[in-house]
């Protein structure tokens, strides 16, 4: 009896020394001063307000943090910070002030020969261009990251900025905008795409049909994952183009529905450039009086600052 | 049995000698004696008994309530009395101060003596206070004479009295003057706009006792006031609780900065923790790192597309 104890006793000191070798432990990171962690910290959460479409508050910590990098000279973290302010200023229909941040994350980028934040770059660069209907500039921008054979998330992105032009060219050439719209799956497929891609893939697959039924179709696929996923530009993007193929099939009361939804959406996230283009939209319809005058008047006057818009469009449609 | 009879116990002064009685007596006896010297020492009368005096001579013009024994005062201290009062063939008054001599060196040429005199009234009581002379002035010698400033008479004040008088006098002429000329008539009808102020405020006052009106329901009813009361007790209360609540958030704020403090460095610990769990193997399985937080950079994908 006791040498079966001492035996298990035994295996046990065995399977506890087998056990705590077996364990690996790394070195901690090597340790970054404070200030630089700090300035991290501010991008880190500017990063996670803007993936919550909190445009206004992930400018404010994209400014801390270029403010912090700058104070201590930090051409990466400077570069960073522009590249994140110009991306969040984009989302919200601030180009101009996008394409100023954009040139000063170049110009540090350029000079310090930072090759990790130049693909960034190049797809932000490639937005703004198409934004402001630069599409021969945009697609320049983009060859240099078509060209390359990766699957990883910038070259995607090429490609849909890319299959974004073919489609705004898609009057003259639609043959190209369905190429790329395959490209496009292809690459999905391949380097397992997101299911907000597959929402976009829709909506290019809407756009590609002269279908009323299968436009449909594909845009309320579009929509359905957009909704599920909160994704707001997306859901307001698809109401736009979808009151854009309402509008060709002469439905512009529903038509009119989803560009005033998508007009909430706009509102809420603050942009501006594509609220006035859903107001125009929405003047060109309406043929109730209220509302044409609502958008005339909410197109005419010069709102200063964002909230006085919001304040006058609050009342919106009465 | 013969029944036993108790003697009588005695006193004990006949069971002590004759001498010893005489020594008690004794004892008593000078112990009497000490307590009247005693007496006779500490009183006021005889307390200076022994001292030494000097005498000054005062002179006044009137005797008027001067008399024996009054009481000479130099600088606030009782310094001596009046022995005696004597008129002179001049018809002048000599008093006679005998001055305790501790007090002779306050006593110089510059000392001014007064009469203090309360003679108009009951009391009848003067006294001779005399100033401290400057050190730099010769003593005043033993039996020398000083001249006693009188005490104030009727004469002085009805001198003094008399101005005052002229003045009420013009006063009153002036006032006259002033009845003199006002209207009659304005006054009548100020006094008739007197009289409807009056009544309305007559009639306010009727309305405000009746619990007409706001005023009056403040004033005088018995709900409102019940209601005011009760707000006011509600109101206390409330106050108190505040004052409470203010003192209790007061001593959680005053501990705010400290608990910050304190969890600053926890947090940074925890943190530590956490990542160094992150980095042992089996545990980094169970908890994986947080990557949403470490990205410093925007996802690839279009903006706004």
């Amino acid at each position: 009896m006791q040498h079966l104890i001492s035996k298990t006793r035994n295996g046990f000191v065995i399977l506890a020394i087998s056990l705590l070798c077996t364990a690996c432990v790394s070195g901690p990171d090597e340790k970054q001063p404070e200030a630089i962690e700090a300035a991290n910290n501010a991008l880190s959460s500017g990063v996670i307000n803007y993936s919550k479409n909190k445009h206004e508050l992930a400018i404010t910590y994209f400014r801390n943090a270029l403010r912090d990098f700058r104070s201590i000279d930090h051409q990466y973290g400077i570069a960073s910070s522009c590249l994140n302010l110009s991306k969040t200023h984009l989302s919200i229909g601030n180009i101009e002030v996008a394409d100023a941040y954009l040139k000063q994350a170049q110009h540090i980028i350029e000079q310090e020969n930072i090759k990790q934040l130049s693909d960034h770059l190049r797809i932000i660069k490639s937005s703004i261009a198409i934004e402001n209907n630069l599409l021969i500039q945009a697609k320049k921008i983009l060859e240099p990251l078509l060209q390359k054979d990766n699957s990883n998330a910038f070259t995607l992105a090429a490609i849909q900025n890319r299959t974004r032009i073919a489609h705004a060219e898609s009057s003259d050439n639609k043959s190209d905008a369905a190429q790329w719209t395959n490209t496009f799956e292809q690459k999905i497929k391949s380097s397992s795409g997101s299911q907000i891609h597959q929402a976009r893939l829709a909506r290019f697959k809407a756009n590609l049909s002269d279908d009323n039924e299968i436009q449909n179709k594909y845009l309320s696929e579009a929509l359905n994952i957009y909704r599920a996923q909160a994704n707001r530009p997306g859901i307001a993007a698809t109401l736009q183009e979808w009151s854009v193929a309402l509008i060709k099939q002469n439905q512009t009361e529903t038509a009119k529905d989803k560009l005033q939804r998508a007009l909430y959406i706009r509102q809420s996230l603050q942009d501006r450039k594509n609220s006035l283009a859903i107001l125009n939209s929405l003047a060109e319809i309406s043929s109730d009086g209220m509302t044409r005058a609502w958008t005339e008047k909410l197109q005419s006057k010069h709102f200063k600052e964002w909230d006085e818009f919001v304040a006058a469009f609050n009342q919106f449609p009465e | 049995m013969p029944e036993r009879r108790s003697l009588p116990r005695t006193h004990y002064i006949h069971r002590i000698s004759y001498s010893t009685q005489e020594r008690i007596v004794g004892i008593f006896v000078l112990l009497a004696l000490f307590i009247l010297l005693g007496l006779l020492l500490s009183s006021g009368k005889t307390k200076n008994l022994f001292e030494d005096y000097v005498t000054i001579y005062g002179e006044l013009q009137s005797v008027q309530a001067v008399n024996k024994d009054a009481e000479v005062v130099i600088s606030g201290l009782p310094a001596g009395t009046v022995t005696s009062v004597d008129i002179t063939d001049d018809n002048k008054v000599i008093l006679t101060m005998k001055i305790l001599k501790k007090y002779h060196n306050l006593l110089r040429e510059d000392s001014e003596a007064k009469l203090s005199s309360f003679n108009f009234a009951v009391v009848q009581k003067s006294m001779i206070e005399i100033t401290t002379g400057s050190n730099d002035k010769a003593l005043l010698k033993d039996g020398s004479t000083i001249a006693i400033n009188e005490a104030f008479n009727i004469k002085e004040m009805i001198a003094k009295i008399e101005p005052i008088f002229v003045s009420l006098e013009d006063s009153i002429k002036k006032m006259n003057n002033v009845l003199s000329a006002i209207d009659h008539d304005k006054l009548e009808v100020t006094l008739d706009n007197m009289n409807v102020l009056t009544t309305d405020i007559r009639n306010i006052t009727q309305h405000m006792a009746e619990a007409k009106g706001l005023m009056g329901s403040m004033i005088y009813e018995k709900e409102m006031e019940t209601n005011v009361k009760s707000i006011a007790v509600n109101m206390v209360d409330v106050t108190n609780n505040l004052r409470t609540t203010t003192l209790l958030i007061n001593k959680q704020i005053e501990d705010m900065p400290e608990l910050v403090n304190k969890i600053g460095p926890l947090l940074k610990e925890a943190d530590k923790t956490i990542k160094a769990s992150q980095r042992i193997w089996p545990l980094s399985t169970a908890i994986g790192e947080n990557n949403e937080s470490s990205d410093t950079l925007t996802s690839p994908s279009p903006a706004n597309d």
